[in-house]
């Protein structure tokens, strides 16, 4: 930051300049009209300025992209991408109670898993290897695995990319199944020499 | 956080009908709060990797002792706190633990995908560069931090959920951009 928009206090703290606050309000959407104003008049006296701004609008940027990035591997349905835009969590909500509703309608709730044991345990109504949850379901030896007692409690479907969260419901043995909507990409390393 | 929830009246119907087992109360419970649950299990943590599991176990925490929220109103503050909590928690056992480290996760879990080769490897470099800044924020910078970016909420709405003034949220935003800066800005240059 330019010296000249550093500001000192006597007690020897460090206090956040007009710059940088004009420059976070900016970048977080939070500028007044009058900090807009303000903000352009200091760009347009000190080139000095206007690098740090662009470099940390730069900065700002980048790092958006990348706990975008994070965020999306975590499961984390980003509300308001922009301000005005789409609302993604009632695409998101929209599919997920239909996914809801979907699992409650085929899923016999008898026939949902129960955590603790560490074995495999076939469930009563079996669900489809790599294949859709909501597909007619297959007679083969798929199944649902348990979690060892001392793991986070939850229940990973063998065969797929989804995940589940699973709570007791109102009845004793019965769970809900409240899907976890994520996309990952699996890299693989080339290292054969073409 | 302009939704129907904000609403007392109707959030202290919705809280009252999940806690005598509304299945339809919970699930809109759920995708009312996930998102932003998440995002303080990512803020406090600073790893994406230990979200989904983190979150998984506060869901669970949540409808086990939901029963004893006494003030629906606070149902916010009240799953902040135990998503704050269980968040610290698990950052502890990692630490005990010793589990990988950021890179090690990103490297393991590979790329996504949407650039070529040699793109995928330099974009992957310096997105790991970028959330290790972010992971070696002071916890009071980075939640704010995160929230920002990943929630797009105001000083306001950051303010009202973590209990802190709007002047001290934008304090912490500008000391973590400050921060980020001075950790990345040689790396970038070079």
């Amino acid at each position: 930051m330019p010296d000249s928009h550093r500001n000192h206090d006597p007690a020897g703290r460090d206090p956040l300049s007009e710059l940088e606050r004009l420059i976070s309000r900016h970048l977080d959407h939070e500028a007044t009209d009058a900090d807009r104003r303000r903000l352009d008049r200091l760009l347009h006296a000190d080139p000095r300025a206007r690098a740090y701004f662009e470099e940390s609008a730069a900065l700002d940027r980048e790092l958006h992209q990348a706990l975008g990035w994070a965020g999306r591997q975590a499961g984390i349905v980003r509300v308001r991408a922009a301000r005005g835009g789409l609302r993604l969590s009632m695409v998101a909500g929209l599919g997920l109670a239909a996914c809801l509703a979907a699992a409650f309608w085929l899923l016999p709730t008898s026939s949902l898993p129960v955590s603790g044991g560490g074995s495999p345990t076939h469930a009563g109504q079996v669900l489809p290897a790599g294949g859709s949850w909501f597909a007619p379901p297959p007679l083969g030896d798929t199944f649902i695995s348990e979690s060892p007692a001392g793991d986070p409690p939850h229940v990973r479907v063998e065969d797929t990319e989804r995940e589940w969260i699973v709570v007791p419901g109102q009845r004793a043995g019965e769970y809900l199944i409240l899907e976890v909507k994520r996309i990952r990409a699996k890299q693989v390393r080339i290292e054969r020499d073409f | 956080m302009s939704s129907a929830t904000a609403d007392t009246s109707v959030l202290r119907e919705l809280v009252g009908e999940a806690q005598v087992g509304s299945r339809v109360a919970a699930d809109r419970l759920v995708r009312e709060h996930d998102h932003w649950v998440r995002s303080v299990i990512f803020g406090v943590t600073g790893r994406w990797d230990l979200v989904d599991d983190i979150a998984q176990q506060v869901w669970t925490q949540v409808w086990e002792r939901l029963p004893s929220l006494k003030e629906p109103e606070r149902l916010r503050s009240w799953l902040y706190a135990v998503a704050r909590n269980a968040a610290i928690d698990a950052n502890q056992s990692r630490r005990r633990r010793s589990a990988g480290s950021l890179e090690a996760v990103a490297d393991s879990l590979g790329d996504d995908g949407r650039s070529g080769p040699v793109g995928s490897v330099v974009g992957r470099e310096v997105r790991t560069m970028l959330l290790q800044a972010v992971e070696a924020l002071p916890v009071h910078y980075r939640e704010p931090f995160v929230l920002r970016h990943l929630q797009d909420w105001s000083y306001a709405e950051i303010g009202d959920l973590l209990g802190l003034p709007v002047e001290t949220v934008e304090t912490r935003l500008v000391r973590a951009r400050r921060l980020l800066r001075e950790m990345l800005q040689d790396k970038l240059d070079a």
